[in-house]
């Protein structure tokens, strides 16, 4: 009955041509009567991908995402995105193998993107992210002994979830900074920002009768190396050790995801969660690998952060070799193709036959399926450039 | 109010058209820019680009979807126009039907060309009488002053809320469409006080108030739907009148259903379309000169078909003759079946005969519409009712 009534005058009465309105129309429609989501077979999901650069960065830094707003000489958000997963963007612009310009898809066009342009840009550029303050977990006693790039991380990551880890210098170790003495300037200004995060760094040498002090420790030195860390004398819950194979600084993608991993498990612990659920909901790609930022704005704490970028541009903004380093930053990133994001150009809003989709009021990239008026049509796949749409099949009777 | 005479320039019947279109203060205006399209569009797109025409181009890759957008555009309440020719036209045919359907008052400027296979870019009217079932008004203009001033003429009929129909204005290629004579350009105060605003009552896009356009209706209702289409045909004959009764009280010239000439007291008559009407004229003022009592019947309006006055003009004659420059093959020509339908009921109606000539621009003379006007009223016992003109081995 209330189909009918969306496709002509009833037909059970017989109207005069007088009667009828001029030229095929029907007017005075609700538009719950013609609620044509009930054609549906196919339901379209809107799917951001993760774009293949952030797949395989280990860190799963949303590259794409902080080209587009380079793009849009939006720096600080540029550099928020980043810093969210990331707090060595000097260190990664001089050490890492950047497998992300391999997995670039405009290296079918005229060659892959330059991330390492990027990462130079955003250390240089020296924004600092603001402490994030979350009442109850500052007091939480966490150890992270080794003060490489994997017990910083580990330690940056958790300061990011509101705690105040303290890392020892492992046992007999040098730091990072000591180690790599090429890069000790830009090292040390990265572990300075690391520090601003809350993270208490400790010249003295980890021993294990220490365990006992703290809640949790992670012991974040190097196997490969041969040394030991001094577990000391009670083996108990709360001690972590690095996962079974993780890379012993192959990559430095691969040491920040470690500690980020390690930051997780560790949060998990002191909430009483699972581990594997925990890290599970913030995975990227099928390889596994955490996004920092998956993880935060999932679950309840999200609101607890103060995710805004302070201090502005750093005393060399002036500087002629920064604006340089901008420059190049932004010209590779009107090159970056922004694979897997929604780009907001609305075609799909456009082409809807039954004007089902609307831009989400939070975020313009990203699309709202009204399935009470979807019919499965699949113009909105078709027409996006960036295929953002999935078409899942309808489960179910078809009545 | 006296009659205004607008500025007088010397224009092809395409930019008469083009003219026309800018008087009438269209909004959209479509068009695939390529072959077969004409010079309308060039010029209306430099009315557009100078800035002397506040309307919006839309190019697009077909006529098919030209008129598509025109449709689309008249149905949000915009003054829509578009122009093709021949197979251009031939590939808007199911959409002429949508827009006459959803009674759109769009109008559509058609030059008459052969339609292919062979080629011919000068005349035949056989492309817009093909589309004469589709439920559009069709004017044939006979020279460019026409032309433009059917375009103002059209857009008044088309938006009478008794008519709401779709208009083609048609012109012969060439002949008209490509040959530069002087037309008197009306003033645009004049020609926009004249065409008025366009307020759509019937069909409006608007989110704000959803209407379904396009129903389906099936055996319940299709009936009265086209009732009503044949209803808003019958009534534009009176508002044609009423209009070009208006045109020329304003402009001095006004073009109604038909054009007649010398017919009081013609005893043969010749009944025709377009710029064929020109030399026919010229050929009636000679058979009068020999004693002939000729006159000629111009056909302004094809769809809705003029019949009353077709009976007026011909009921005393003894024989009618018409000149189809198109052709409905396998049959006669076009003009000669509406023409013959509307005398047959006549207790004693003229004999009538038919001529199809000048196809595909075949130059027709004074003296060839002469010769076959005596020849056919020397009533051979052998001439057939409907003979060709001019065809080389035939005759």
């Amino acid at each position: 009955m209330r189909k009918k009534a969306a496709l002509g005058p009833d037909p059970r009465k017989a109207f005069t041509y007088q009667e009828l309105p001029i030229g095929s129309t029907i007017t005075g429609l609700e538009r719950d009567l013609a609620r044509t989501g009930t054609w549906r077979f196919y339901r379209p999901v809107f799917a951001p991908g993760s774009a293949p650069c952030r797949q395989s960065c280990a860190a799963r830094v949303d590259i794409a995402a902080v080209m587009a707003k380079l793009k849009k000489k939006r720096f600080e958000e540029a550099c928020l995105d980043f810093m969210l997963e990331n707090p060595f963007p000097g260190t990664c612009a001089r050490l890492c193998n950047r497998p992300c310009e391999n997995a670039c898809n405009r290296e079918k066009v005229d060659g892959p993107i330059s991330v390492r342009a990027m990462e130079e840009f955003i250390f240089s550029a020296g924004f600092r992210l603001r402490p994030v303050v979350y009442p109850g977990r500052e007091r939480r006693k966490i150890a992270i002994v080794g003060a490489g790039i994997i017990g910083l991380s580990s330690a940056y990551f958790l300061a990011r979830l509101g705690y105040r880890p303290i890392v020892f210098r492992g046992d007999g170790l040098e730091s990072a900074s000591g180690r790599d003495r090429r890069y000790d300037g830009v090292m040390a200004e990265e572990i300075d920002a690391i520090v601003e995060q809350g993270v208490v760094i400790w010249q003295d040498r980890w021993t294990g009768n220490k365990t006992e002090e703290f809640e949790a420790v992670y012991l974040s030195v190097s196997q490969t190396a041969g040394r030991d860390p001094d577990r000391g004398a009670i083996s108990r819950e709360g001690i972590f050790e690095r996962t079974k194979g993780a890379p012993d600084c192959q990559g430095v993608d691969q040491a920040i995801e470690e500690g980020k991993r390690m930051a997780v498990t560790i949060d998990a612990h002191l909430r009483g969660k699972g581990n594997a659920s925990e890290t599970r909901r913030s995975d990227i790609g099928e390889k596994g690998g955490i996004s920092s930022d998956l993880y935060q704005a999932d679950g309840s704490n999200r609101g607890d952060f103060e995710v805004k970028v302070t201090g502005g541009v750093s005393q060399k903004a002036d500087d002629e070799e920064l604006q340089k380093l901008r420059q190049r930053a932004v010209e590779e990133a009107m090159r970056c193709l922004n694979c897997g994001a929604c780009t907001g150009c609305g075609q799909c809003i456009l082409y809807c036959p039954e004007g089902a989709l609307s831009r989400s009021s939070v975020a313009s990239r990203t699309i709202i399926v009204d399935y009470a008026f979807c019919k499965g049509c699949g113009i909105c796949r078709n027409e996006c450039p960036k295929s953002m749409f999935v078409f899942k099949k309808e489960e179910g009777e078809w009545e | 109010m006296g009659v205004k005479h607008g500025d007088k320039k010397m224009l092809t019947g395409n930019y008469a058209v083009a003219y026309g279109a800018r008087l009438a203060q269209v909004e959209v205006v479509p068009a695939y820019p390529i072959t077969p399209q004409t010079q309308i569009m060039e010029k209306l797109v430099e009315f557009i680009e100078k800035g002397e025409l506040k309307a919006r181009f839309v190019p697009v890759e077909s006529e098919h979807s030209a008129m598509t957008v025109a449709i689309a555009a008249q149905a949000t309440g915009a003054r829509s126009f578009t122009a093709s020719s021949s197979q251009g036209l031939a590939y808007m045919h199911e959409n002429l039907f949508v827009a006459s359907g959803l009674r759109l008052p769009l109008v559509l400027a058609v030059v008459n060309r052969g339609l292919a296979m062979p080629i011919s870019i000068h005349p035949d009217q056989t492309d817009s009488l093909a589309e004469r079932d589709s439920g559009c008004i069709q004017f044939y203009a006979a020279d460019a002053q026409e032309a433009l001033d059917l375009i103002l003429q059209a857009y008044r009929v088309a938006e009478d809320q008794d008519v709401l129909l779709p208009v083609m204005v048609c012109l012969e290629g060439f002949l008209i469409s490509h040959f530069t004579e002087i037309v008197e350009v009306p003033d645009q105060a004049e020609a926009k006080d004249f065409v008025g605003d366009y307020t759509s009552r019937h069909v409006i896009l608007d989110p704000q108030r959803p209407m379904h356009i396009g129903i389906l209706v099936n055996e319940h209702y299709y009936t009265e739907y086209r009732f009503q289409q044949k209803q808003a045909m019958d009534s534009a004959k009176k508002v044609i009148k009423k209009v070009a009764e208006e045109y020329r009280a304003r402009f001095g010239r006004g073009h109604g259903l038909v054009e007649s000439y010398k017919t009081e007291d013609a005893q043969i008559v010749i009944v025709t379309m377009g710029a064929l009407s020109g030399v026919a004229k010229l050929a009636v003022d000679r058979l009068r000169e020999d004693g002939i009592k000729a006159g000629l019947v111009r056909l302004v309006a094809f769809r809705p078909f003029p019949k009353d006055e077709i009976i007026g003009c011909c009921r005393a004659a003894d024989t009618v003759v018409v000149l189809d420059r198109n052709v409905s093959l396998g049959s006669s020509g076009i003009i000669y079946l509406e023409v013959s339908s509307s005398l047959c009921n006549l207790s004693s109606g003229p004999r009538i005969y038919d001529v199809i000539l000048g196809l595909g621009g075949r130059d027709i003379g004074q003296e060839d519409i002469e010769e076959l006007v005596k020849k056919l009223t020397g009533r051979v016992p052998d001439v057939q009712d409907v003979s060709w003109a001019k065809v080389r081995g035939a005759m």
